[in-house]
């Protein structure tokens, strides 16, 4: 049936709709997810309520939320139902007219009858019409759309603020839901949508006429709502201030990201500190200006740090030079700050404060960080085994001083500056006269922070990062506390990464197995061991499932041993041959050499002696001719030449498999073939268990 | 009102100014505690009032005193004591922002020409069990005032979601007259804050760092504690919790002086926040029985 024009016409008017939901300042971080989940939830609301609408923008800045849909009809879809009316014998005469009953049916529902159609309900055929529904208006769905997307927005954390209970990541100040000319009325946590939007603070409000002029509007005003747009414009100015005192942009996205959601209306100034602070760590003085003041440091061409910083504010018309005199004088005091716990702090050497690490608890059941520093001095001297050129006199007094800068003022009280734990360990070991070994060390048991940070350059760090790391998964297997679902509360999955991350770059071959029960030894237990090696072992998996090593393949290899770089060696070997012919063979054959072993208890050894047909006496001289350089490039760890022999072996197992009866009545010679059958397949079974690999 | 020009606005002008701003939006004005507290939040005014369930109103100047951040007089804007102004508005003005910023503008500083942010900053206070979400505002990169949504007191969820505005005033003044360091800005009459309070904090950060009496505040602090738990029992709940605040303050002191190893400063924390939410509990349960739970 084709739609009424009445219907069509409605369904060919479209308007954009604008919602905006305006608050006092949200947190800089919270607002690109609530931005997304806004879109998301709007469109997904217009969709299931069938309304058609074209293409959706979003937009914020710190004091509001806004989602613009082009061309969205008026009204929803048209709905197709049918009205079932008496059933078919009823609704019919013998002479196949209908009844008085059928006309009673189109006339009480005003269709002519020639709209009338049989079709199956249930089991009974009855005669029925479609009847089309104008739909809702969208205006009236959008009245309860939009309420609801405001208490379904989540933050990080939320507020309330008035009676009505909403919560909110800060309060919500006004409301504009526009389609078209036409405001979306409606009233939540006090404030009623409405058409009037916020410039700038201290600049008159601005009442919309229609959704469409809504970014011209805030254009006009001067606030820039697209987050992307303000973000290059920020950078823009950053780079034009710094190019043209001929300095270097230090850039940091993650600030940069955060100033962008600092401002409506970005003002950038180039400001300078006093010289006399540039003598404190370079890394002190940049978490001061973006940690505390949200300023871009600047260097000089050679790499020193200048005094020149950019701060961007957020005004249209104000003072520069007041402000810019104003966030200079706080940035030297912060800055003297900084001075005063730099002073303070030499004041005491980091080997002075090593018995004070007693008085802080590490973890409530595995004691002080005093306890730990002792554990990973003697770990990572075990470690320092399998790294070549570790400097262990060096090793051994990083592996002292790594966490005495947690007790430093600067760490403890330093506010702005407690992320800066390894850099001041490192600093204050420089000013204290340490080799730039032990300093770089005590900096690089931190690396690395996240997947592709940079890894320990010094052979001390690699050493003390991974003594540290499995220090920590020792003691959390101790107590149970290795994360197992999603909840990992002290980031143990990541401490575990980046154990692989390091032994797979530095390409170290060490027995872990060896090494976790040593560290599991340092905390009296005796329990723990196995857990913290298998939970380390799926760390490996995670990793080379990030690499794109297919599963399988990993599977075959993984219980081939506790060195993790030589597990990883085999599966990236395997996995760059899976695609080849080649691959299948080997499949194939360590399939076929392995099935027929199925359910055999024990092996004794093959005999010569007791081979008796041309075909397995050539395989058995086949496999001692080709096993001395096979274990040989076993050893080597050639995977890959290994293999290729394997390979050669092809021709005289099928044979024997073709021409021999192994499983024959006699005993002595099924004995003697399984043995024989058996040494074939440990030999596959040295570099990976290929009946894991799915075909 | 009596507009005062620009440079003549002291910091005793910036006071006035404010009483006189928020005791005509319908603040009652009140005097400092009589306690050393590390903020105005401390203050009965505050700590008991915004447990009720009825409007309040308050405005008051507290001496905070905050014995780590001494800089024996050596840094602009760092001090162990310092004078804040509180306002307490309970319910939450709609226009609270507004009126913040207008309260700002009435000492002679129009916002316009400057950069004002509203940055984020939830505040915490693990003593007293009270946490809110709220801003740093910062004029031209300066944080000047703190601006809190209270959620909870005392460990108590708040029924009722007040503000509390907290203004440095002493960051103001530097800002209204042009002074680089807080010591130099004109208190009244000629006399500056540093000639009224450079040697108090001098002195004091000696006390706090090098010569408070360890043995002393270990015992004064286990002292006091016993003395608050035995008054919260008998129903005693004010001079309770007089005993509560001075512990914080014990407890700073101690911190300052590095006396306390920062696990031990946890436990202390945690021994403290009992006191103060028994506090708040004993004080809920009385007003509940009370028809006027008002002063």
């Amino acid at each position: 049936m084709p739609l009424p024009k009445s219907i069509l016409r409605q369904l060919l008017m479209k308007k954009t709709l604008l919602f905006e939901i305006g608050t006092e300042e949200i947190p800089a971080s919270y607002l690109e997810p609530a931005s997304k989940q806004m879109e998301a939830l709007l469109l997904s609301s217009l969709k299931s309520n069938s309304i058609l609408h074209g293409v959706a923008k979003r937009f914020y800045t710190p004091r509001r939320l806004s989602v613009v849909v082009q061309d969205v009809a008026t009204t929803e879809q048209p709905k197709r139902y049918e009205i079932y009316g008496p059933p078919k014998e009823v609704a019919f005469d013998n002479e196949g007219n209908f009844t008085g009953a059928a006309l009673g049916f189109a006339k009480a529902h005003k269709v002519d009858i020639s709209c009338l159609k049989v079709k199956k309900k249930g089991k009974k055929e009855v005669i029925c019409f479609e009847k089309i529904s104008k739909g809702r208006k969208t205006r009236d769905i959008l009245k309860e759309i939009l309420p609801e997307i405001i208490k379904n927005l989540e933050f990080p954390k939320s507020m309330r603020w008035e009676t009505e209970g909403i919560r909110f990541a800060r309060p919500i100040r006004w409301i504009v839901a526009l389609l078209g000319e036409e405001v979306i009325s409606f009233k939540i946590a006090g404030v009623k949508s409405g058409r009037v939007t916020q410039g700038l603070r201290f600049y008159p409000s601005i009442s919309l006429k229609d959704a469409s002029t809504y970014e011209k509007a805030m254009r006009k005003a001067g606030i820039i709502i697209d987050p992307n747009e303000r973000k290059e414009i920020i950078k823009r100015y950053i780079l034009e201030l710094s190019n043209k005192a001929k300095l270097h942009w230090i850039e940091d996205e993650e600030l940069l990201l955060e100033v962008t959601n600092l401002v409506e209306i970005p003002r950038p100034i180039l400001g300078k500190f006093d010289k006399k602070y540039l003598k404190l760590p370079k890394e002190v003085i940049i978490a001061a200006l973006k940690e505390h003041q949200r300023y871009f440091a600047l260097e000089k061409y050679d790499g020193k740090l200048s005094p020149n910083f950019v701060a961007v504010a957020n005004t249209k018309g104000g003072n520069i030079e007041k402000i810019r005199r104003n966030n200079e004088m706080i940035l030297n005091a912060r800055l003297e700050d900084a001075k005063f716990y730099f002073d303070e702090d030499m004041k005491l050497s980091l080997e002075s404060r090593i018995d004070d690490l007693k008085g802080v608890v590490w973890r409530e059941e595995l004691g002080s960080l005093y306890d730990k520093t002792i554990r990973v001095v003697e770990l990572s001297k075990f470690i320092a085994q399998w790294i070549s050129k570790v400097n262990i006199d060096f090793l051994v007094k990083a592996a002292y001083l790594s966490k005495t800068d947690l007790l430093t003022n600067m760490i403890r009280d330093g506010k702005e500056f407690t992320k800066l734990e390894g850099i001041i360990g490192r600093e204050y070991a420089k000013a204290a006269g340490e080799p730039r070994r032990v300093c770089e060390a005590i900096y690089e048991q931190y690396l690395p922070k996240f997947p592709g940070d940079s890894l320990p350059d010094t052979p001390e760090g690699t050493a003390l990062s991974l003594a540290d790391r499995i220090d920590t998964i020792a003691g959390n297997s101790v107590t149970a506390t290795l994360p197992t679902g999603s909840f990992d509360p002290f980031g143990i999955r990541r401490i575990g990464n980046g154990i692989i991350a390091i032994i797979v770059a530095k390409s170290l071959h060490m027995p872990l197995k060896v090494i976790v029960e040593e560290a599991i030894k340092g905390y009296r237990a005796d329990k723990g061991g196995e857990a913290a090696f298998s939970f380390l072992l799926q760390r490996l998996r995670g990793f080379l499932e990030e690499e794109g090593v297919r599963y399988d393949i990993i599977n075959s290899v993984i219980d081939k041993g506790d060195d993790f770089f030589d597990l990883y060696l085999r599966a990236k070997i395997l996995d760059s041959f899976k695609e080849k012919e080649e691959f299948n063979r080997i499949v194939t054959l360590s399939k076929r050499v392995k099935n027929i072993l199925k359910g055999v208890a024990q092996f004794s050894d093959c005999k010569p002696n007791f081979l008796k047909e041309e075909a397995e006496k050539a395989l058995y001289l086949k496999v001692k001719e080709v096993e001395p350089n096979f274990n040989k490039l076993l050893k080597q760890r050639d995977y890959l030449k290994a293999l290729e022999i394997l390979l050669t072996l092809g021709e005289s197992i099928d044979k024997l498999f073709d021409e021999v009866l192994v499983m024959t009545s006699d005993e002595k010679l099924r004995n003697n073939r399984l043995a024989l059958i058996n040494h074939v397949s440990q030999l596959f079974l040295k570099v990976a268990d290929f009946s894991k690999i799915e075909a | 009102m009596v507009m005062v020009s620009f440079c003549d606005m002291t910091l005793q002008d910036i006071i006035v100014e404010l009483d006189r701003f928020w005791k005509s939006y319908g603040c009652i004005l009140l005097e400092p505690y009589s306690s050393e507290v590390g903020a105005g939040t401390f203050n009965p005014a505050t700590f008991f009032k915004v447990l009720e369930p009825g409007k309040w109103n308050v405005a008051y100047v507290e001496l905070s005193k905050r014995p780590k951040d001494g800089r024996y007089a050596k840094n602009p804007i760092r001090f162990q004591q310092f004078y804040q102004y509180q306002v307490i508005l309970k319910p939450a003005p709609f226009n609270v922002q507004e009126l913040c910023l207008k309260s700002i503008e009435t000492m002679g500083l129009e916002l316009k020409q400057h950069d004002i942010r509203f940055v984020e900053d939830d505040w915490e206070s693990e003593t007293l069990g009270a946490a809110g979400l709220g801003w740093e505002l910062w004029l031209d990169g300066m944080e000047i005032l703190q601006f809190t949504y209270f959620q909870q007191m005392g460990g108590m969820e708040l029924k009722i979601t007040p503000v509390e505005l907290t203004y440095g005033i002493g960051r103001i003044a530097m800002v209204v007259q042009g002074k680089k360091s807080f010591f130099e800005v004109e208190w009244g009459n000629k006399i500056t804050h540093g000639k009224l309070y450079k040697q108090i904090e001098y002195e004091f950060s000696r006390f706090n760092f090098d010569e408070a009496n360890i043995g002393l505040h270990l015992e004064l602090f286990s002292k006091f504690e016993q003395e608050a738990k035995r008054l919260l029992e008998l129903g005693l709940i004010y001079p309770g919790y007089d005993y509560v605040i001075k512990c914080s303050h014990i407890l700073n002191v101690l911190d300052a002086r590095r006396a306390i190893s920062p696990s031990e400063r946890k436990s202390y924390i945690a021994r403290i926040r009992r006191l103060s939410n028994a506090t708040a509990q004993k004080y809920i349960e009385t007003i509940a029985n009370e028809k006027d739970p008002s002063f």
